[in-house]
């Protein structure tokens, strides 16, 4: 079993002063308390999404999440939810695979729909189509992530075809990957090469 | 932990009680209760290690 804690990140005034934390400060003060968190032995730090006022902070779950990742050794980051109506699965893919190499492996990811309707026209979405956009997206998100060549067509994201969702997964088996896999030892050693010469 | 505007030094000062005197008494008692059949939660650790032990049973 997992204990941890997880944050909306409201920006709201303190009871006693009456005066509201900036922006800058609470999101800094997520990344203390995440620090913290792993400080006194929790297990996990969790992050909502949200993209309307009060809720400041967790605008960008994966960007927070990368952060703390660099300022903690064994926190699992989760998010909580991710909103897997109003996003992208092609992003979503991406950055959710980006953040396990990132943080070697110590993330979850968490899905939900969103109850907020107006946040779904800021991304083109119409909450009506709420439940049948998780599903969608939700089933083309487990096929990015498990095959490397994806054609694919649904109602509410354009066709893929032929597409692979970069980077691929983090497995936890980089050993075992270059000695086993031709295509992921040569993948691996273009991207050294292009991130030196840019 | 963090909600409703509560200062940070307030909520570092909560996380303290609760990784140091709370945590510890609900790891220790739902250990302790787990009934058997209960598995762990499917982290991404041990299904590594269910798929790594299955791949290990394949090239034998």
């Amino acid at each position: 079993m997992q204990f941890g804690i997880f944050t909306v990140g409201d920006i709201t005034p303190d009871a006693h002063t009456g005066r509201a934390p900036s922006e800058y400060a609470r999101i800094k003060a997520t990344v203390a308390i995440a620090r913290k968190a792993e400080e006194v032995g929790l297990d996990v730090f969790a992050t909502g999404e949200h993209h309307n006022p009060p809720f400041g902070a967790p605008a960008n779950p994966p960007v927070l999440l990368a952060a703390i990742a660099a300022q903690t050794e064994r926190l699992v980051l989760s998010t909580a939810t991710t909103l897997i109506t109003t996003n992208d699965p092609v992003r979503l893919a991406e950055d959710y695979a980006y953040l396990p190499h990132l943080s070697d492996g110590r993330m979850d990811i968490m899905l939900g729909r969103g109850n907020t309707g107006p946040v779904y026209p800021w991304f083109g979405k119409d909450i009506r189509s709420g439940l049948e956009l998780a599903v969608e997206n939700y089933a083309l998100l487990h096929r990015l992530y498990r095959e490397e060549n994806v054609t694919w067509q649904g109602k509410h994201r354009t066709p893929l075809s032929g597409f692979t969702s970069t980077p691929r997964p983090w497995t936890g088996c980089r050993a075992r990957k270059r000695s086993s896999s031709a295509r992921s030892a040569s993948g691996s050693m273009s991207g050294i090469t292009s991130a030196s010469s840019s | 932990m963090d909600h409703a505007g509560l200062p940070l030094q307030t909520v570092l000062e909560q996380l303290d009680i609760l990784g140091e005197e709370v945590v510890p008494v609900l790891r220790k008692d739902f250990a302790a209760l787990r009934p058997p059949h209960v598995p762990d939660a499917p982290t991404h650790a041990a299904r590594l290690a269910a798929r790594t032990s299955e791949q290990v049973v394949e090239q034998r």
